[in-house]
């Protein structure tokens, strides 16, 4: 209203209850009606601040799906489309018309405008764009997002499924406000409460849990269901003055957010709309939910709700009875069995949605229903979401490390699909031997995961051993990896393309050059290329290592202007495609195709295959990652009496401040299990209680503590206190120091500044950064400080007249006309080119020198 | 992949043997059948899952080992239909095809 120039709430009263023209409409419309609602709200809220809607409320937040990104998009695209073709046929046809033809009437010469009209494919171009950039840009919605969409990461299947199921909020900006980051109640049983990832992003990117459905909105919806409220008794609010539609017993009836009328009967009215609902007579996503403080009933049916399955219970009852429905789930649809949509169909479950949540009572258990309980929950583990389904008993541990697990299980290696071998993705790992879990949950077995699997169960024996294990570091057993534990694949894409240039001419592959003996130049030049095959490409199994030629590829030169500089009659040069990264690789395969616009390429993968060294980073399921410490010979690891070692050794020292008791009971389970020839269930709130694990252990002869009697491999003498050990699943994530580590002496430097290069792949250097300045300071070492930051980096002895302070040149100097003033000083170079910078702008940096 | 040829922690010998697992499992499901089949009232008994039985007909006492054979995840047969350098079908057929005539 400021915006229209209205100064004061005086204003709008004069506005609407004098003014003729509103006057006119003596009959208040529901826009007018609402817009007195909201005033109504805001003066209960001034008086009770508990009033105030939370914007955290998950019944008061919409998500939004992909269709409705999409229709935006295509809108705005549609419309520009239109406009233009509009604009190209008014200019035809105004041509057309003021021409001769027009005059004589001669329909011949008629403009055809679709022939005309030559920029067909700018919506396909468009909303190709906005999906393969993630860059929404929407002018008529002042929409302007980026990362909307992502590339699906193949890091693992968990990476791939834990990424479908991603929910992001938009709050992006504030960093500090702890609202929409914080763990929202009403996100039980709709969002994952321990999957989010930790840092910047924390609490605003999410997951859906795993029952968790987004409606819609789209069918019956609308009129229907308007229709049926006015049936089912509710007055329309244009016939009702404001008195009436706020006198006491009566309800509002809102559906969408509309105002429809008013109802006296509301616990009637919400039990008939149920009672539709459950027999599939409107959507079964429609949510009715009341607000006794508003003296309002919401019906709602637009999409981008959150809701989830729940069972009904009445009369005390589940509807669901486990001995009469579970043999019919089992069965074939032909033979009368039952899915999830005939339970839905007949009342057995139904769909709830956040807002309507807040009026039921849901019992967790069969057991806790009393006689006031509406509907049961299904089963409590699918309060969690699909990632968290890996962690093993993870309501006995810590809930931050459960966070983290969720985390690194989309980092852990393993097999992605069954086609791995054919896919070309630019960077593919996976583990050699893959192993299923052997302490499942219910959620890994709904997902399949026990076909891929991402990790493999070790032995682990927790003790201290040889201090190479402080700080979370592990032993591994060297007999362990040279049987294949932890071995991994990495196979990386390189694509050439073989790029048309102008006047038909196109990149070619040039033959290897033969077995150069008598040319003195470059004798290593023909060890490049021996990978190649006489096509000019690399052979398959061939080995490459840093350097290598992969595809001999020449360019044509552009003859157009530089013929006559060149003076030679080359027709092409040579850009060579060639394979960097200092470790050695197997080319797996070379794939020949072509791309979309009709261009030839070749795609290139090559396939490292690596053992675990010190270095990489291995994890369990329960946040406990570490790094390898050191590798150890098998003699000189504990053994048992049965002949049994350790893979790997975990410190001890890791579970007291981090409190994964899940990581103990997942050892003990796993034990028991794999001597039963089972799998341990590990489920949330539901996995096997320790006492029948204690029971299995016993009966197989072991402790049911866990703990074995070791003899010391080195001393040959009995370990004198029993270690815990036992099967635990160990993921093997991507960090492998190989692709890490990094070292520079002297080396390449930015064009700009002079500085040292940043990253490995440039051989750069590492920065001492601001903080690391102030420790430095705080020793007083500034010879240290002027050493690093200045002699290591970018010195420079630039000549500075001493008369009027800038650069000069090192004999003369131009402004002062002498060169009596010059010295020479030791600068770095980008205070040098921060003067001259300043200096383009015209700010003067004059330097002032003072005698040694 | 495929089943590793040794134990990782103890080093003994698991891939002679796991064709067999498969195998002998195959047989105590057929078994299990019949049985269910002859003796319907004994469906619902708790039985011990026949990997155990098979583990420990196949010799695999510590549990380092049990758990090589236990938790291997067979890929390699599914992996195996993707193979790009296999001749299938009209391509193995073109092969023969290509031979006749030349002894022709």
């Amino acid at each position: 209203m400021k915006a229209m120039g209205v100064q004061s709430d005086m204003e709008i009263v004069q506005m609407v209850g004098i003014q003729r023209k509103y006057l006119d409409t003596l009959m208040i419309t529901l826009q007018e009606c609402y817009f007195g609602l909201m005033i109504r709200r805001v003066i209960n809220a001034m008086y009770d601040p508990q009033l105030v809607d939370d914007r955290d409320y998950y019944g008061n937040k919409r998500l939004e799906l992909s269709g409705q990104l999409v229709e935006v998009l295509f809108e705005d695209q549609f419309k520009h489309m239109n406009s233009e073709l509009q604009k190209q046929a008014d200019l035809l046809l105004s041509k057309w018309h003021q021409s001769a033809a027009a005059r004589t009437k001669d329909m011949l010469s008629y403009p055809d405008i679709l022939e005309s009209w030559q920029d067909r494919s700018r919506l396909t171009r468009a909303m190709a764009n906005a999906i393969s950039t993630g860059n929404w840009n929407i002018k008529r919605f002042r929409i302007d997002r980026a990362g909307v969409s992502q590339v699906l990461s193949r890091f693992s299947y968990m990476s791939c499924v834990g990424s479908m199921m991603r929910v992001k909020s938009q709050f992006e900006k504030s960093r500090k406000v702890a609202g929409p980051r914080a763990l929202q109640p009403s996100q039980w049983g709709m969002l994952c409460p321990a999957d989010t990832p930790e840092g910047e992003q924390c609490g605003l990117v999410k997951h859906l849990a795993l029952l968790t459905h987004v409606t819609t909105g789209e069918g019956q919806g609308g009129a229907n269901l308007r229709h049926m409220c006015f049936c089912l008794g509710v007055e329309d609010a244009h016939a009702l003055s404001g008195e009436e539609l706020h006198h006491i017993g009566n309800y509002l009836v809102f559906l969408n957010g509309n105002l429809l009328g008013v109802h006296r009967r509301p616990k009637r009215f919400m039990a008939s709309l149920q009672q539709l609902r459950r027999r599939g007579l409107i959507g079964e996503f429609v949510s009715i939910y009341e607000d006794e403080g508003w003296h309002a009933i919401f019906v709602a049916s637009d999409g981008g709700r959150l809701c989830r399955p729940l069972i009904i219970v009445a009369d005390g009852k589940p509807r669901f009875i486990p001995e009469k429905h579970v043999p019919l789930m089992l069965k074939r649809p032909k033979d009368g069995g039952m899915s999830f949509v005939d339970f839905l169909r007949q009342g057995v479950v139904e769909w709830v949605d956040v807002n309507e949540e807040n009026n039921l009572f849901i019992a967790l258990h069969p057991n806790d229903i009393t006689a006031e309980t509406t509907h049961l929950e299904i089963e409590p583990f699918t309060l969690l979401g699909v990632v968290s389904g890996l962690i093993p008993y993870p309501n006995h541990n810590q809930s931050p490390r459960n966070t983290y697990e969720c985390a690194m299980g989309k980092q852990a290696m393993g097999c992605i699909a069954m086609n791995q071998f054919t896919r070309s993705d630019t960077l593919l790992l996976g583990l050699v031997y893959p192993e299923k879990p052997l302490c499942t949950s219910k959620t890994l077995n709904l997902v399949d995961f026990h076909h891929l699997g991402a990790g493999q169960n070790a032995s682990v024996a927790v003790m201290s051993y040889s201090g190479y294990d402080i700080e979370d570091a592990i032993i591994m057993n060297k007999a362990a990896l040279d049987r294949g534990f932890g071995r991994c694949f990495v196979m990386r894409r390189q694509s050439v393309q073989m790029v048309p240039h102008s006047d038909g001419q196109t990149d070619l592959l040039a033959p290897p050059q033969k077995g150069v003996m008598k040319s003195v130049s470059a004798p290593g030049r023909n060890k490049k290329q021996s990978g190649l095959d006489e096509d000019g490409m690399v052979r398959p199994a061939e080995k490459v290592e840093d350097g290598y030629c992969l595809a001999n590829k020449i360019t044509p030169v552009d003859t157009k202007g530089i013929q006559e500089l060149i003076g030679n009659d080359a027709r092409y040069r040579a850009t060579p495609v060639t394979y960097k990264n200092p470790v050695s690789s197997y080319i797996d395969r070379v794939l020949l195709t072509t791309d979309a616009e009709g261009m030839k390429v070749y795609k290139i993968i090559t396939r490292q295959t690596r053992r675990p060294e010190v270095g990489d980073k291995f994890a369990s399921r329960h946040g406990q990652k570490g790094v390898v410490g050191l590798i150890v010979p098998e003699i000189d690891l504990p053994f048992s009496e049965t002949g049994w070692r350790p893979d790997l050794i975990m410190n001890p020292h890791g579970f007291p401040s981090r409190m994964t008791v899940g990581k103990m009971l997942e050892c003990i389970g796993s034990k028991a299990a794999v001597m039963e020839g089972a799998f341990a269930n590990g489920s949330a709130f539901g996995g096997t209680p320790a006492h029948e694990i204690y029971r299995t252990l016993i009966s197989h002869g072991f402790a049911p503590t866990g703990k074995d009697y070791l003899t010391s491999g080195i001393t040959g003498e009995p370990i004198e206190a029993y270690i815990f050990c036992g099967p635990i699943y160990y993921q093997k994530l991507k960090h492998m120091v190989v692709d890490k580590m990094h070292a520079r002496a002297r080396g390449p430097r930015m064009l700009l500044t002079r500085q040292p290069t940043e990253g490995r792949a440039k051989e750069g250097g590492l920065r001492l950064g601001e903080m690391e300045r102030d420790c430095l300071v705080a020793y007083g070492a500034s010879n240290l400080l002027l050493e690093r930051l200045m002699f290591s980096s970018d010195v420079c002895n630039p000549s500075v007249c001493r008369k009027c302070g800038l650069f000069s040149r090192p004999d003369w100097c131009k402004l002062c006309g002498s060169a009596e003033w010059i010295t020479q000083v030791r600068l770095p170079y980008a205070c040098k080119l921060l003067f001259q910078e300043m200096q383009s702008m015209n700010v003067c940096c004059k330097l002032q020198l003072a005698e040694r | 992949m495929i089943i590793p040829i040794r134990c990782y922690s103890c080093g003994k010998l698991i891939g002679n043997r796991w064709e067999k697992y498969l195998q002998m499992l195959l047989r105590k499901a057929e078994e299990q059948e019949k049985q269910d089949q002859e003796h319907p009232e004994d469906k619902t008994k708790p039985k011990p899952a026949p990997e155990k039985e098979v583990l420990d007909e196949l010799g695999f006492t510590r549990y380092c080992c049990r758990r090589m054979m236990l938790t291997h995840v067979d890929l390699i047969e599914k992996v195996m239909n993707y193979n790009i350098y296999e001749k299938r079908g009209y391509q193995a057929a073109m092969e023969d095809d290509e031979d006749d005539v030349m002894e022709g």
